[in-house]
This record gives C-alpha cells, sequence and structure tokens, in this order.
C-alpha cells in the first residue's frame, strides 16, 4: 500500500472524514451540551474549532504528506530523533483507544441487529436489557467481528479497502441522518427541544467549565491531534491541498455533531414522559444512559406502528455503528502502518495488529469499569498527543512548516495568524485543560494519587508514566531499527 | 422564541453550515480547475 494514492479528492475527504465522524458526534456530544447548558456550550464549541481542530487537522495533513510516515517517525523527522517517543506515544494512545472502541463499535453493531430484529423494541426495561447484554459474552464476540472486519478492509488495501468502504459507509450515513432529522424536527414539541439547543444561558457565558468542556469536546469529535488524518495523509497525491481538506473535515465533522445534537434534542422533548433534561443528561454505565438506555425507549413511542418505531431505531443504530466503524478502521490503519514503519512486513503487521486489537479488547468487553478507566487514561492522554504534535510544528519552525509544508498546493491562503495559534494558543489550551482537570480531580477524589482508581489523576500519571518511560528507553533502539 | 435563541440558531448553523457550503463549492471549483489544467497539459 506503500505507493497507493487517493483516487480522488472525494475519495480523500469521504475517508477522512469517516475518521471524525465517530461516536463522539452522535453519543457524546448531544450528552455534554445537556450538562453544559445548551445553547451556552454551542458558543465556545464554535470557538475552538478555530483555535484547536482546524489548525492541528491542517498540521496532522501537511506532516503526513510530507512526511509519509505513520506518527511515530513522522514526529521525529520533523522535531528531531530524541523526540521519537512522542510519536510513539501518540501511536500509543490511539492504539489503546481502538482496544476499547472496538468493544463500543460492537455494542452499536449489536443494537442495531437488536432492533432489525424487532427485540430492542419488545423489551420494557432497558436498563436491564443493556445489563443482561453487557454482562453476556456477546460484547465479546461482536469486539472480535468488527476487528476481523475492519482488519479485513485494511488489508485490501487502500482504493479497494478503505476509500471503497467509506463511500459506501459515510454517504448511507448522511443520507441516515437527514432522514433521522426530518422525523425529529417534525415531532410534536420538537421545537421546545431545538429551543433548549440553541438557548444561550447569558449569565453562564464565561463559566470556564464550559469552555474546557467545549475544548475537550472538539478534541474528542473531530480527530484533531490522534495522529489517525495523519496517517490517512501519508496517500495523498502531491496536488492535494491542506487548507481546504483540513477546513473540509472540520466544519463538516461539526456540521454533523449539530444535526445529531438537533435530532437528540427534538426526539427527547417530544417523546420523554419524565423531564427531558435529565433524560439528556443521563450519563449511566459507561456513558450509554441517553444512547443505549434512553434512546431506545423513546423510538418505542414513536408511533403506533411496531414496524416504524423498529425502523426508526435501526436507521439511529446503523447511523452509530457506521460512524464508529469507519473511525476504528483509521485506528487498525494507524497501528499497522507504525509497525510497517517499525520494519515489519505489511501483512504481517495487519494480522499482528488484529491479533493485539482482539486480545486486549477483550478485558473492556468483559468488564465496564475497565472500559471506563481506559476511555479516562486515553481520552485525557489525546491532550497529550496534541500539544506533542504542535510541539512538534514549533520544534521544526511554525513559519517554516506553513510556507513549505502548508501552503505549496493549498486552495486557498493560510495568514501568518497560523503561526501564532499554533506556537501558542495550542500549548496554552493544552496547559489549561491539564491543570483544569487536575484541579477538578483534586477536589472530588481524596485519593487523588492512587493508581488504582478507575476515573483520577493518578490511574492516568501511573499508565502514562509506565508508557513514555518505556518509549524513552526505547527510543534509540527504535530510530536503529526504523532506520530514519 | 427568545430573540437570543434565535440569535444563537442562525450564528452557529450560519457559521457552520455556511462555512460547510462555501468550502464544498471552492473545493469543486478548484477541482474542475485542476482537472482542466492536467487535461490540457496531456
Amino acid at each position: 500500500m506503500k505507493n497507493e494514492f487517493f483516487s480522488s479528492r472525494f475519495a480523500l475527504v469521504v475517508s477522512t472524514l469517516g475518521i471524525a465522524v465517530g461516536t463522539g458526534n452522535i453519543w457524546r456530544f448531544p450528552r455534554i451540551v445537556a450538562q453544559n447548558d445548551g445553547g451556552t456550550f454551542l458558543i465556545p464549541w464554535i470557538v475552538f474549532l478555530f483555535l484547536w481542530s482546524l489548525p492541528l487537522l491542517m498540521a496532522e495533513f501537511a506532516i503526513g504528506k510530507f512526511t509519509r510516515l505513520s506518527p511515530v517517525l513522522a514526529i521525529p523527522k520533523l522535531a528531531g530523533k530524541k523526540f521519537m517517543w512522542m510519536g510513539g506515544f501518540i501511536a500509543f494512545v490511539s492504539t489503546a483507544i481502538m482496544f476499547y472502541y472496538s468493544v463500543v463499535t460492537g455494542w452499536c453493531v449489536n443494537y442495531f441487529f437488536s432492533a432489525v430484529s424487532g427485540n430492542l423494541l419488545s423489551v420494557n426495561d432497558h436498563f436491564k436489557y443493556w445489563a443482561t447484554f453487557s454482562n453476556s459474552l456477546l460484547p465479546v464476540l461482536f469486539q472480535i467481528g468488527v476487528m476481523v472486519l475492519g482488519s479485513i478492509i485494511i488489508y485490501r488495501g487502500l482504493v479497494k479497502g478503505i476509500e471503497s468502504t467509506s463511500k459506501i459507509l459515510v454517504s448511507s450515513l448522511i443520507i441516515i441522518i437527514v432522514i433521522l432529522l426530518v422525523r425529529a424536527v417534525t415531532l410534536p414539541n420538537a421545537i421546545k427541544g431545538i429551543e433548549y439547543f440553541f438557548t444561550p444561558n447569558l449569565d453562564k457565558i464565561f463559566d470556564y467549565k464550559i469552555w474546557l468542556s467545549a475544548l475537550t469536546q472538539n478534541a474528542w469529535d473531530t480527530g484533531a491531534g490522534w495522529g489517525l488524518i495523519m496517517t490517512y495523509a501519508i496517500y495523498l497525491r502531491k496536488k492535494d491541498d491542506i487548507a481546504l481538506n483540513a477546513s473540509l473535515i472540520g466544519f463538516g465533522n461539526n456540521s454533523i455533531s449539530l444535526i445529531a445534537g438537533i435530532i437528540i434534542f427534538s426526539t427527547t422533548f417530544a417523546l420523554s414522559d419524565a423531564n427531558p433534561m435529565e433524560s439528556l443528561k443521563y450519563s449511566g454505565p459507561a456513558n450509554t444512559g441517553m444512547t443505549l438506555i434512553v434512546l431506545p425507549h423513546l423510538f418505542s413511542k414513536l408511533s403506533e406502528s411496531f414496524f416504524v418505531n423498529s425502523f426508526f431505531a435501526a436507521m439511529f443504530f446503523l447511523a452509530l455503528s457506521m460512524a464508529a466503524f469507519t473511525s476504528l478502521m483509521s485506528m487498525i490503519e494507524l497501528t499497522s502502518r507504525s509497525l510497517i514503519d517499525l520494519g515489519l512486513e505489511r501483512n504481517k503487521s495487519i494480522i499482528f495488529t488484529a491479533v493485539l486489537g482482539i486480545v486486549f479488547g477483550i478485558p473492556s468487553a468483559l468488564s465496564t469499569n475497565f472500559l471506563i478507566n481506559q476511555d479516562w487514561v486515553w481520552g485525557i492522554g489525546l491532550i497529550l498527543s496534541g500539544a506533542f504534535i504542535s510541539f512538534s510544528v514549533i520544534k521544526f519552525g511554525a513559519e517554516k512548516f506553513r510556507v513549505n509544508l502548508i501552503l505549496p498546493d493549498s486552495d486557498f491562503q493560510i495568514g501568518k495568524i497560523y503561526n501564532v495559534t499554533i506556537k501558542y494558543l495550542i500549548p496554552v489550551q493544552a496547559l489549561a485543560l491539564l491543570v483544569w482537570w487536575l484541579y477538578s480531580s483534586v477536589s472530588w477524589d481524596n485519593e487523588w494519587l492512587n493508581p488504582f482508581h478507575s476515573e483520577n489523576v493518578g490511574t492516568c500519571l501511573f499508565q502514562w508514566g509506565i508508557i513514555i518511560f518505556m518509549l524513552i528507553l526505547l527510543n534509540k533502539f527504535l530510530i536503529r531499527r526504523s532506520k530514519i | 422564541m427568545k430573540v437570543e435563541t434565535m440569535v444563537t440558531a442562525i450564528v452557529v448553523s450560519l457559521i457552520l453550515f455556511g462555512g460547510l457550503t462555501f468550502i464544498v463549492t471552492l473545493a469543486i471549483k478548484k477541482e474542475r480547475n485542476k482537472n482542466n489544467g492536467s487535461t490540457r497539459n496531456d
């Protein structure tokens, strides 16, 4: 696949949009909006699209196209060999996310099949239904299934695998989302949900927690700073631009989030018996509350017809499965591409990645507590990944990076404001997020340094520390092996 | 509907959907120019 390139701009856009659009848009975004005062959240969320997501997306596109290497080697090529451990950390974080993301993808696929068969909407207690499912072996089977399928697609190569699958899944996803949007906004009382979704509470507009949640959401759902876009950018043709494509992904991704928010808020306000805000804010076990427990219940009340209700429930979970699956594919590609760059043969690296993903995903499939811990540790680790990408650009020289890597072949000009954003604003944002997170974690957990708690500072520092320590130890060995 | 609700809805939708439409239109135009250019070169 080393000499393959995207066959068209459309193929490139749908493939990279497939990375960005995932469970973060449909599952996480509406819940975070509800937990952060509805419309108040939307303002900083738009601001951080420009201050965090777009600069990092451009950096990832440019680094991948310039180096033609995965993050593990691309970062040292830009920043210097002694920083190879940073590239290793970026690759490791996305790989660790792949381990549990495959489980979450499996859940979505299971709920899709369950909706198609009619089982999902024929049960009354959806909490019990989730508990029975999550305590069975089904999550393991579905996790293995999606990992095997994802690996087969990556094995088929860029054009026959990634491109053709993304074209079908991302296009279908957009069509389904539009159908769901039309149905949701035409429900009685849907307007109340839309009103809440867009109403800002001006007294809370400067609440730092809302701004930090908006930054975290942008870091999560655009895929900026994960190293995934960087990996797909290896396959950009020489004439492919950076600025326009990166903007397309950022704006496209956040537009899909906005539509998903309107769908969920309209549906919840129209169909919820109890307080709709409580339903929207309900996190539940492993954050499944709104999506896997409340929504199936709401779908069962959509109309008098069981068939129609099952149809829309199936559409929703199909969209969610497709969004999750295309993101999972990019994680498999990143891990296997990193192994290729470190000297492993392509076929072996894909098989190794599949086996690794299945084996290390099993603990998350068997225990939601383990999954919560991994989601916490590596989800926050993404902020470090973003900071490392920004660091490598600074080390390379922000102006040199803009002029030599972004501007050539770009379809529109990026001014010197880019240098300020990547040199100062991204590091400041990363630092602010980490400090806030440290401060708030210390205040809610007396044993904040205990490494064996599922969601605290200690467990992050412990697991990041082990990985960074090992990567620094292996730095010289990896440089020799990769021959950069 | 409150004024601030309408303003937020219009501004947010305009930035995202308007921005997206502008970028897609520009991408199509640039792509067409590039293809025409390469055809002439061929």
